[in-house]
C-alpha cells in the first residue's frame, strides 16, 4: 500500500526496509510478497521526474574521462520511483562467465560466487524485464537460443577468438511504471514516495543496523525499524549513505577496511575502430540495429573477444556494436582500403566461385571492462545538500592496462578481418590518445564491491555487508569486476537471488 | 603488432616455410631478370632509380590487382611516411621472397594465389602495417607501394 503522509518523528516497524525504489528495490518487494513478511520500501523520489529531486544528486565528479564532468552525476540517473529504469535502454545480458573468474592479469578479480550460480536465476530476471524466458533453448537452438539460420549470419566462425553474441532488449521496462502499482495493492507492501534516507544508524558497535532516519516529503523526519535493511540505491547513493553515516565509527557503516567507494567502475565507451566489412546486408544490420528473431523477440547482435581469446591474451572483457556509416561520409583512405579488400576478397572468391560481396563502413562501437581500481572512488564532498548530506564527490579513474587492452582487441579483431578476408580495420586508439571521443556507459559498478574477505571487499557472497549483521546491499555496486555487459540483467539475477536469501532468513 | 593466433587452423597454409621460400624466390628474381635481359637485349641501366626491368616486373606484379588506382593512392601515403622499405626494387625483392612466386615460370593465377595466401599469413603472423591507423598485411603494403611507382 502506499503510505501517504508520515508524522515528524514516528517510528516505524517492519520485517525488511528497502532503501531505494529503483530496479533492484522494486525487485524485491515484489518478489517477496507472498513471503508473509512486511516490506517497507523507501523511495527517495515521487512519482515523476522534480528538479529539486533530482537535484540532491549534484555534486562534484572528475576523472579520465568525463567529458560532461560534474554532469555525469546527474545525467546518468534518475531520482524518482522506478529509478534509471526511467531512461534505461533496455540492453539485457549477462555477465560472461570469465568475469567471475580470478584472471591472473586483472588485480582483484574474482567473485566468490561463479556465473553458474545466477545463471539459475536467469529466468526470472529476464520475467523482470520482460524479455521472455532466456535459457530455454528451443530444438535447433544452441544455449543462447540462437538458430542455425542466425549462426549463419554471424561475422565470425566460431573457434575465430570473437564471437557474436545477442543482446536481448527489453521493452525497456520501467520498474515503477510497470511494478508499483502491484506494490501499492498489496497488503504486506509499505511504499513510502519522497522518503529521502539521510542516515543508517547502527548499534554503537557498528555491528547491527538499528533503524535508518528518513526525512520525507514535507521535510518531516521519522525512522524505521526493521529485522533486516536492503541498501538498494545505485553504486553512488549507495557508497554515499554508507559513508555518511558515520554517527558510531568515522569511516561510516561498513568501512572498517577503508573499502567503501572504492573500486568505482564504468564502462568506457568510444569508437575503437572504424571497419570496412565485404559482407551481405542482413549480417551487418544485425549489428547495428536491434532486429526482430523469429520468435518475435527483440536483439541486438555484438561482437567480442570469447573467453578463451581473453585468457590466451590477457584481455579485458568488451563488447563492440556497429554503427554503419554512409561511403560519403567514410574517412580519407576507407574507400580506397575497401576497394584493396574488395580485390583481394574477389582473388579468393573467384578460386571458390563466389560472387564477391557488397562492403559496409561502420565505427566499431566498444563497451570495456576496466580493472578494479582502489583510487577510482567515490567519496564525501565538502558541500551538503538540501538534507544535509555531504554530496558526492566521484573520481572514476582508467588505467593504462585499460587501455591497452582496448589497444590490444582491436589489433586482433584487425588481423582476425584481414586472414579470413572478412574486412579491414582502422585503429582509432593509440598510445597517445588512448581515450578519443571515450564517454562514461552510465553504468555505476563497484563501491561496496562483493568478495568473502572483509579486507577486500564490502560485502559477503550473500550481498550481507562484512560485520553488520542485518544490512545487505542490492545493485551493480557488489560487482567485483564489471564484465563489459550492461549492468542491468545480472543485477537483477543478483536481486532474485538476494530476495530468496533474504526469504530464508527472515521466515526461519 | 605481433598478433599470433594459437587457436586457429590457418587455412589454405602449404608446408613451405618461409626460409624456402625466401631461397626459392631469390633465386628466381634473379633468373627472371636474367631472361629479360636476353629477351630485351642489352639495357641500359639509368643511373639513379628502378630499372626498366624493375618497373617492368612492378607492372607485372600488380596487374593481378583489379582496381590499381586504390592501391596507389595507400601507397602513395605509405611513402609519404619515409617507410624503411620504399625502392621498387627493395620492395619487389622483399615482395618476391615472400610471395615465393616464380617471374619466369609463374602464372597470373599462380601470382594471385600467392598473394592471397601471403596476405593470409601476414595477418596470422602479425606481418601488419598502419597506414594511417589501417592495419594492412605487408604484402598488400609492398603492392600498394610498387603500385605507387610503376
Amino acid at each position: 500500500m502506499l503510505i501517504e503522509t508520515v508524522e515528524s518523528k514516528s517510528v516505524l516497524e517492519t520485517d525488511l526496509c528497502v532503501v531505494g525504489g529503483g530496479a533492484v528495490g522494486l525487485s524485491i518487494a515484489r518478489l517477496l510478497a507472498d513471503s508473509g513478511l512486511e516490506v517497507t520500501l523507501l523511495e527517495g523520489g515521487g512519482r515523476t521526474y522534480d528538479e529539486a529531486s533530482q537535484e540532491l544528486y549534484v555534486g562534484l565528479a572528475e576523472g579520465t574521462v568525463l567529458p560532461y564532468k560534474s554532469a555525469y552525476l546527474t545525467t546518468s540517473r534518475l531520482r524518482y520511483l522506478g529509478g534509471s529504469t526511467n531512461h534505461w535502454q533496455g540492453w539485457c545480458r549477462p555477465l560472461d562467465p570469465v568475469d567471475f573468474e580470478p584472471r591472473s592479469w586483472v588485480p582483484e578479480s574474482g567473485w566468490p560466487i561463479t556465473a553458474e550460480t545466477l545463471q539459475a536465476y536467469d529466468d526470472r530476471a529476464a520475467e523482470l524485464a520482460e524479455i521472455g524466458p532466456f535459457r530455454a533453448p528451443q530444438a535447433g537452438q544452441d544455449e543462447e537460443g540462437t538458430t542455425a539460420r542466425e549462426r549463419w549470419r554471424r561475422l565470425f566462425p566460431p573457434g575465430t577468438g570473437f564471437e557474436t553474441s545477442l543482446i536481448h532488449i527489453s521493452p525497456p521496462t520501467k520498474f515503477g511504471e510497470r511494478y508499483a502499482p502491484e506494490l501499492e495493492r498489496a497488503e504486506d507492501c509499505r511504499l513510502h514516495l519522497n522518503a529521502s534516507v539521510v542516515e543508517i544508524v547502527t548499534d554503537e558497535h557498528g555491528g547491527r543496523v538499528e533503524h535508518v532516519e528518513v526525512v520525507g516529503g514535507d521535510g518531516q523526519r521519522y525512522k524505521v525499524r526493521a529485522r533486516a535493511f536492503v541498501l538498494a540505491t545505485g553504486a553512488i547513493e549507495n557508497a554515499r549513505l554508507l559513508l555518511a553515516s558515520n554517527r558510531h565509527e568515522a569511516g561510516g557503516v561498513g568501512n572498517r577496511n577503508d573499502l567503501v567507494g572504492r573500486y568505482y567502475m564504468d564502462h568506457p565507451f568510444l569508437d575503437a575502430a572504424f571497419v570496412v566489412l565485404p559482407h551481405r546486408r542482413r549480417v551487418m544490420h544485425q549489428y547495428a540495429q536491434d532486429i526482430e528473431r523469429p520468435s518475435g523477440e527483440q536483439v541486438r547482435a555484438i561482437i567480442r573477444p570469447d573467453d578463451e581469446l581473453q585468457r590466451t591474451e590477457k584481455l579485458l572483457n568488451s563488447l563492440a556494436v556497429l554503427q554503419l556509416v554512409e561511403p560519403r561520409d567514410a574517412p580519407d583512405l576507407a574507400r580506397d582500403v575497401k576497394a584493396i579488400s574488395q580485390d583481394l576478397t574477389e582473388l579468393v572468391s573467384r578460386s571458390k566461385d563466389e560472387t564477391p560481396r557488397a562492403a559496409y563502413f561502420a565505427f566499431a562501437r566498444l563497451a570495456g571492462e576496466q580493472v578494479p581500481n582502489p583510487d577510482s572512488r567515490v567519496m564525501l564532498g565538502d558541500e551538503t545538500d538540501a538534507l544535509g548530506m555531504p554530496r558526492p564527490h566521484l573520481d572514476w579513474r582508467l588505467g593504462e592496462q585499460d587501455a591497452e587492452s582496448v589497444r590490444r582487441t582491436m589489433s586482433l579483431l584487425a588481423a582476425r578481418l584481414g586472414w579470413s578476408f572478412r574486412g579491414r580495420l582502422r585503429l582509432l586508439v593509440n598510445a597517445e590518445d588512448p581515450w578519443p571521443n571515450a564517454t562514461g556507459s552510465n553504468h555505476h559498478l563497484g563501491t561496496t564491491r562483493m568478495s568473502d574477505d572483509p579486507r577486500r571487499g564490502v560485502v559477503d557472497a550473500d550481498c550481507r555487508v562484512h560485520g553488520v549483521s542485518n544490512l545487505w546491499v542490492g545493485g551493480s555496486s557488489v560487482f567485483a569486476t564489471g564484465g563489459a555487459s550492461n549492468p542491468t540483467f545480472s543485477l537483477l539475477s543478483l536481486t532474485v537471488r538476494l530476495a530468496e536469501h533474504l526469504r530464508g532468513v527472515l521466515t526461519r | 603488432m605481433s598478433d599470433d593466433l594459437p587457436r586457429v587452423d590457418f587455412p589454405e597454409e602449404g608446408s613451405r616455410g618461409p626460409s624456402d621460400e625466401s631461397r626459392i624466390a631469390g633465386v628466381s628474381r634473379r633468373r627472371f631478370m636474367a631472361s629479360v635481359g636476353t629477351l630485351a637485349g642489352l639495357v641500359l641501366l639509368p643511373a639513379c632509380g628502378p630499372s626498366q626491368e624493375s618497373l617492368a616486373l612492378g607492372r607485372r606484379l600488380i596487374e593481378v590487382l583489379p582496381t590499381g588506382d586504390a592501391w596507389r593512392r595507400v601507397g602513395e601515403i605509405y611513402l609519404q611516411s619515409d617507410p624503411p622499405e620504399s625502392g621498387v626494387e627493395a620492395l619487389i625483392d622483399s615482395l618476391l621472397s615472400d610471395l615465393g612466386w616464380d617471374p619466369a615460370a609463374g602464372t597470373a593465377e599462380e601470382l594471385e594465389t600467392q598473394v592471397t595466401k601471403r596476405v593470409r599469413r601476414d595477418f596470422h603472423e602479425g606481418h601488419t602495417v598502419e597506414v594511417q591507423g589501417w592495419v594492412l598485411s605487408a604484402t598488400e603494403v609492398r603492392l600498394a607501394a610498387i603500385a605507387a611507382q610503376v
